[in-house]
Order: structure tokens, then C-alpha cells, then sequence
């Protein structure tokens, strides 16, 4: 309980210095409250993408028992960028049409990435279906991430063509949270809010799944399905991060670790402690973007990366390592 | 109807190889039945048959009821298991692994707190409940395995090999508990590698060889010199070999 209300005011003071920090004085008379309006839905993005990867990455972990397992290893992390990228590369075909039906021109690409994440879903359900066991559903998903990556790839080099398209999906794909605004929140809000309720509903069903698949059956658990929802609400958390703040690695992988050493396995405890602690983590990173002494925009996920890296290699060596912590 | 657990033509084939071929057994309420038989026999492939953890051709009535269509819940109420070794790696208290039993209730950790103390206070082990699992020697952790089965309140009760890592008192205290619970109205089925203890502990016997039903019924009419022979290979010597009984709690 401690670690929790320690996780909370640590995401209020983080909240509160993000509202404080950035270009523009907040006490200019004309552009003061536009100033603190970006700065706020700048730090609620940080916060839910940062709660939803964590989350997801509790998830993925505990019902695949492996401490390595993070959404993105599922391929819609991948799927959900590929998606935005294939967007953005067909935006002139795209943007008409998409006028004509009355879709807002900057919900085109978050769009598109939901598109690509569910995507790259059902073909890791329908290779899990056909498979019929877990080991090939991870690999599924990590061959779809290398395949979606090739195709990434190839389309910025497609969009190089244009100097506007190349330097936006470029943008794209480094991701961030400081051009996210209400309406693109407002459309990941479903699948947060979803993805939530559903992992607090596996919370008992997971903490039984500690004994392993066959211990959980035969303890009343259904195995199967609780497995199927929690990889179709982990794709639903991951394209919603994906879509207010791109690709954000290692936050998935290294927070539900973090929040163990210090609330132990219970996902009563672990899901809300690892939430907190994914959007502390992803707010105090985007705060290190604005702080970073730079002539450009450091990408988010460049910094999540860099800072989550040691802290995993850490983890992982430090006491217990990793092999009892999922 | 039987009361208790009724196999009837139980196959498992694994990997093309058939495992079990044409088992029955019965394992009725108010006995311990002991399931013996050689290494490689399918012993633990039978009890995970039962239990609906691997494929299997033919039936498995509980109280008359056909276990395989039972929702899971009710499955897990129905039959508890204690598997050799459990898969759980994770670092957890004592009472939150004996909570799982509840499960099937709808019970979480707190709500399950008063089955999960009497459970355990039922297998001798209540000074365990704050401890980590991880922490615990093989003995201890199977009497709190076989306490998260009993708390699940589940009429029949199918155990894989549960003295395999208890020392001499352990073992006897578990089969007496065994015992007990089968007087009590549970049906027990439970593999035991121990013919001694089979023949000491338990009302009757299933024995297993090859993936069939070689005997069963009341163990006098099971375990005799003739089928040691058959199946195991051993003869039967009567040499007032030792026996134990645990003592009395503070007896010095």
C-alpha cells in the first residue's frame, strides 16, 4: 500500500513539474494558458501511455510465465507504427476519401495505426489458432515485428521521395507525446479504459496462473480464454500507446519487474503499482527530453530505451535475477 | 451411480504412442485408493487424463456425473489435485498459494482467508502461513500443496506420488491424513511408489502396468504375492520387516 501511494505522488509531482517545464513562459499574458493547455495534455499522453504499456506488460508476462514477454513482442506494437507509416505514405489517396466521409485529417494516421495493430492481431491470433501452443504464438509475434520493421523500412525510403512525407513519417516513427492533443487521446480512451477493466478483472485468474497452465486448470481457471483476452487486450493497450505516443520501448518489458521487487506477485497490487509506475516512468523520461540540452527534439522512445536498458540489465543482475520475478 | 470417481475406458495416446489403453478404476467415496504400478506405467498420464490435462478417449464420472462437461469452476470443486512438484517459481506467502484453492469459489486471497487457515491447520502445517514458498523444504511444500487442494473443498482428491519428498515422520503423517480424509467422505486416489505403504494405508488398490488395469478392488484382494510377481517381478517375503507409527505430538 506504501509502494502505491509512493507511486502516486511521485506521477503528481512528476505531472506538476511536466506542466512547469518546456519553451514558453507561462506567465505571458496571450500565450500563458495555450502554453499550459499543451504541456497538460503533453502530460497526460506521458502518463497513460506509460500506465497501458505496463500494464500490458503484466499482462503478457504473467499469462505467458516469461519475464522477457512485453507487448511488444506480440508484433502490434510493430503492426500499429507499420500501420501509421502506410497512412502517412498514402495520405494523398487516403485524405480525400477520408474528407468525404467527414474523418478529421489529423485522426488519419492514429487511425491507421489501430488499423495495423489489429492487423498484425489477427494474424498472430490465426498463427496461435493454427498452432495450438504458446512458445509459437511469442515467436509469431516477433517474426511479425522483424517483418513489419522491414516494411517500415522500406516505406520511409519510399517516402524519401518527398521531403514533407519523409520528414513526417520519420517523425511519426520516432514517436512522442508533444504533438498529442485531446482528440487523439479521447480515441485511444476506449481501448485504455477496456484494457484497464480487463486486467483488473484477470487479477485473481493471473495470480493462480503463478502455479502454471496446468496447476490453473485444474484450480478452475480457463486457461485458454483468459489467455486469448488478455493478448487481444494487451494489442488494445499497446496500438492505444502506440497511438498518443508511438513507439515507447522497455517500458512494458522493465516496469511490471520493477513493481514486483516492490509489491511482490499479487496483480491486485501489481497491476495499479506497475500503471503508476509505467506513467511515472514514461513522464519522468519525456521530462529528460525537455531538460536534454539539444539542438533538435530527442525522440521519447530513444530516451525510454536508453534509460530502461541499464535498468533492466540490472535487474537482471541483480538479486534473484529475472528467472523468479514473472 | 457410483459415489466417487468412476473411470471407464480411459485411452490416451501421446505423440502417436498409446499411453493408457482401456483403463478403468473405480475410486469410491469413505477409501483411499492407492494407483501402483511399475515406472513408466501412465500413472501420473491418468490422473491428468482424469483431469482433463491431456486428451483422453472414454469417461470419468464424479458422483455419477460426467466430469468432462463440467465448467471449470465447477470441475475445480469437484476434483482437487496435488500434482509431484508444483510450477510455481513465483516468491509468495503460504497463504496466497493455499488461497488459489478458493478460486473456484470465488474467492480471492482475503475473502479465502478462513479456509486457507483451516486447510492448513488440517495438514499440520498453520506455522507456515506467513512463510515464502520459496523458502520452504520439498516436505513443506507438498503439505501446502495438499492444503490448497483441501481448500477447495473438492470430494475427491487425486494425489501424484504425495510423500515422494517427505521424510519417514512426514510420509506417515501425510498417508494417515489420507486415511483420514477418505473415512471423512472423500474419495482419494493417489499414486504411491511405496507398497508397503499401500498395503499399510490404503483401503484399496488400482494397479497399472503397461497403460492398463492389471487388478483393482480391496487392496487384500489386489496386492498379493501372485501379482507382485506379474507385475513388478519381486516375490513377496515376509521377513517382519519394520514398521513406524509417529509419535505423539511432545512425546519426547
Amino acid at each position: 500500500m506504501r509502494a502505491l501511494v509512493a507511486l502516486a505522488l511521485a506521477c503528481v509531482a512528476l505531472a506538476a513539474a511536466s506542466c512547469l517545464v518546456g519553451p514558453g513562459d507561462l506567465r505571458d499574458p496571450t500565450l500563458g494558458d495555450t502554453f499550459l493547455t499543451l504541456r497538460a495534455w503533453r502530460t497526460v499522453a506521458a502518463l497513460v501511455a506509460g500506465a497501458a504499456l505496463a500494464v500490458a506488460g503484466v499482462l503478457v508476462q504473467g499469462v505467458f510465465h516469461n519475464p522477457l514477454a512485453s507487448p511488444d513482442v506480440l508484433g502490434t506494437t510493430a503492426g500499429a507504427t507499420l500501420g501509421g507509416q502506410a497512412t502517412l505514405l498514402a495520405w494523398g489517396a487516403l485524405a480525400p476519401g477520408a474528407a468525404a466521409l467527414g474523418v478529421p485529417g489529423d485522426l488519419l494516421v492514429p487511425l491507421g495505426s489501430l488499423a495495423g495493430a489489429w492487423v498484425a492481431l489477427g494474424l498472430v491470433a490465426a498463427a496461435g489458432r493454427l498452432a495450438r501452443d504458446r512458445l509459437a504464438l511469442l515467436l509469431t509475434g516477433v517474426l511479425l515485428s522483424t517483418v513489419c520493421a522491414s516494411l517500415g523500412g522500406l516505406a520511409t525510403s519510399l517516402a524519401m521521395e518527398s521531403w514533407e512525407v519523409g520528414r513526417a513519417l520519420v517523425a511519426f516513427t520516432l514517436g512522442g507525446v508533444d504533438g498529442t492533443g485531446p482528440r487523439r487521446i479521447a480515441t485511444a480512451l476506449p481501448w485504455l479504459v477496456g484494457g484497464a477493466v480487463a486486467a483488473a478483472s484477470f487479477a485473481r485468474p493471473l495470480d493462480v496462473l503463478l502455479s502454471g497452465d496446468e496447476e490453473a486448470h485444474a484450480l478452475g481457471v480457463d486457461v485458454a480464454r483468459v489467455r486469448r483476452w488478455s493478448v487481444a487486450w494487451v494489442a488494445a493497450l499497446a496500438s492505444a500507446a502506440t497511438l498518443v505516443g508511438g513507439q515507447v520501448p522497455f517500458v512494458g518489458l522493465v516496469v511490471p519487474h520493477l513493481a514486483r521487487r516492490h509489491v511482490g506477485h499479487a496483480h491486485g497490487w501489481l497491476l495499479p503499482a506497475s500503471a503508476l509506475g509505467g506513467g511515472a516512468f514514461v513522464l519522468a523520461c519525456d521530462l529528460l527530453v525537455r531538460l536534454l540540452p539539444t539542438r533538435g527534439t530527442v525522440p521519447l522512445g530513444a530516451v525510454t530505451g536508453l534509460v530502461g536498458a541499464p535498468v533492466f540489465v540490472a535487474l537482471l543482475l541483480g538479486r534473484g535475477g529475472l528467472a523468479e520475478e514473472s | 451411480m457410483t459415489d466417487g470417481l468412476e473411470v471407464q475406458g480411459l485411452g490416451v495416446v501421446l505423440r502417436g504412442r498409446a499411453v493408457l489403453e482401456d483403463v478403468s478404476l473405480l475410486a469410491p467415496r469413505g477409501a483411499f485408493t492407492a494407483l501402483i504400478g511399475p515406472n513408466g506405467a501412465g500413472k501420473s498420464t491418468l490422473l491428468r487424463a482424469v483431469l482433463g490435462l491431456v486428451p483422453a478417449g472414454g469417461s470419468v464420472r464424479v458422483d455419477g456425473v460426467d466430469a468432462r462437461v463440467l465448467p471449470p469452476e465447477i470441475r475445480a470443486r469437484t476434483m482437487a489435485w496435488v500434482p509431484q512438484r508444483s510450477a510455481l517459481r513465483a516468491s509468495l506467502p503460504v497463504h496466497a498459494v493455499v488461497a488459489q484453492g478458493r478460486h473456484a469459489h470465488g474467492e480471492g486471497p482475503r475473502t479465502a482467508r478462513k479456509h486457507v487457515d483451516a486447510a492448513l491447520a488440517r495438514v499440520g502445517a498453520a506455522r507456515l502461513v506467513d512463510r515464502d514458498v520459496a523458502t520452504l523444504s520439498g516436505g513443506e511444500a507438498q503439505c501446502v500443496l495438499l492444503a490448497r487442494a483441501l481448500a477447495t473443498e473438492a470430494p475427491v482428491l487425486l494425489l501424484d506420488e504425495p510423500t515422494a519428498a517427505l521424510d519417514l515422520a512426514g510420509s506417515l503423517r501425510v498417508l494417515g491424513l489420507l486415511r483420514a480424509l477418505a473415512e471423512d467422505g472423500h474419495a482419494v486416489l493417489a499414486v504411491l511408489h511405496g507398497i508397503p505403504d499401500a498395503l499399510r494405508h490404503a483401503h484399496r488398490a488400482v494397479v497399472l502396468a503397461g497403460g492398463r488395469t492389471h487388478a483393482a478392488g480391496p487392496m487384500a484382494e489386489v496386492l498379493t504375492p501372485a501379482r507382485l510377481a506379474q507385475t513388478w517381478g519381486v516375490r513377496w517375503v515376509e521377513a517382519g520387516a519394520p514398521a513406524f507409527d509417529p509419535l505423539a505430538p511432545g512425546t519426547p
